[in-house]
């Protein structure tokens, strides 16, 4: 299974899959104008993974500065193959980081595995 | 622009606090780079984290708002029409306002969205703060929302993001443009941070 990496821009976040791990990195801010084009790459190599390699566990760790709302929509559809995940056994967890200070993307993170029983959301608040 | 006009234009600016001002065409480099802009003015401006963010929060929704809605306007040198609107930023001095911060934008809309984005806009203006975090919830929930609503792309979350992060209800009007044909209407609505 390969690799995905992609590095940070202006407006999307560094993404680092690690299959070998069963690792997702992601880190920065995401507000791109059209969502699609960066995240549908991302859905569909973890989808393939997840469906392939069934791993026993997986490790997503999550750090946004800020996300715009369309974005919202594409964590949404990341979280929910998660969930499909788990229903078939893996073990997700989700480390989700945020600054301390920063309601909105706390909150977001708790919206988001909304109905996800399958995900486990493990809040970082930092301080920057 | 002689030297004494832009002298008048300037002060006006200053009385009114803006720190950050835009009018043209959208498109997505050109919001990237005037977010990157404001951040960067913001970064010298004596205000708390949340509110900084909420501020270039709520700028990045209106401005791909009006990239997404604006109705195209033709260019001047024949190149495709595409969207235009205006996009400013600024102190709020008013001592009778609630807010520290005021976002306003203004951009032509099709007639014919007129009615829908005003039911919008009074539904969410007669929301609590609670109320408006839970009908986020259910539209980040209802995701196929977003496939069969063709006008509301973002299925309403840019709106309510927006909202969110306002200290006040949101204000908007329409006024007639000037356009010939009378297809549009501008739309403007102004955030309190």
């Amino acid at each position: 299974m390969q690799a995905l990496h992609a590095e940070r821009t202006t407006v999307t976040p560094e993404i680092r899959f690690l299959p070998a791990e069963n690792r997702l990195l992601v880190a920065g801010e995401c507000y791109p104008e059209n969502p699609l084009p960066f995240f549908n790459p991302i859905l569909a190599t973890l989808k393939h993974y997840f469906e392939l390699h069934k791993p026993p566990h997986f490790e997503a760790r999550m750090q946004l500065q800020y996300i715009n709302s369309a974005s919202t929509m594409g964590l949404r559809s990341l979280f929910s193959l998660f969930n499909e995940a788990g229903e078939r056994g893996t073990d997700i967890r989700v480390l989700w980081a945020y600054d301390a200070e920063d309601d909105a993307i706390e909150e977001l993170g708790t919206d988001l595995v909304e109905d996800f029983h399958n995900v486990l959301l493990e809040r970082q608040p930092y301080n920057a | 622009m002689n030297p004494p006009e832009f002298e008048r234009f300037q002060g006006n600016a200053q009385d009114r606090g803006v720190l950050f001002y835009y009018a043209g065409a959208f498109s997505p480099p050109v919001i990237a780079a005037a977010a990157d802009s404001l951040k960067t003015r913001l970064a010298t401006e004596d205000a708390s984290g949340p509110a900084k963010r909420k501020l270039f929060s709520t700028f990045v929704e209106m401005a791909q708002n009006i990239l997404h809605y604006a109705a195209d306007t033709p260019a001047a040198d024949g190149s495709p029409p595409a969207p235009h609107g205006a996009i400013a930023v600024g102190r709020e001095d008013d001592p009778g306002s609630t807010g520290h911060y005021w976002i306003v934008c203004r951009n032509p809309v099709d007639q014919a969205y007129v009615e829908r984005l005003a039911c919008k806009l009074d539904a969410v203006r007669a929301m609590s703060l609670e109320q408006i975090k839970q009908s986020y919830r259910e539209q980040l929930r209802n995701a196929e929302h977003a496939r069969t609503d063709t006008i509301s792309r973002g299925a309403g979350l840019g709106l309510l993001t927006i909202a969110r992060d306002a200290c006040a209800p949101l204000e908007y009007s329409f006024t007639p443009t000037t356009d010939p044909s009378g297809r549009t209407t501008l739309f403007y609505v102004k955030a309190c941070i």
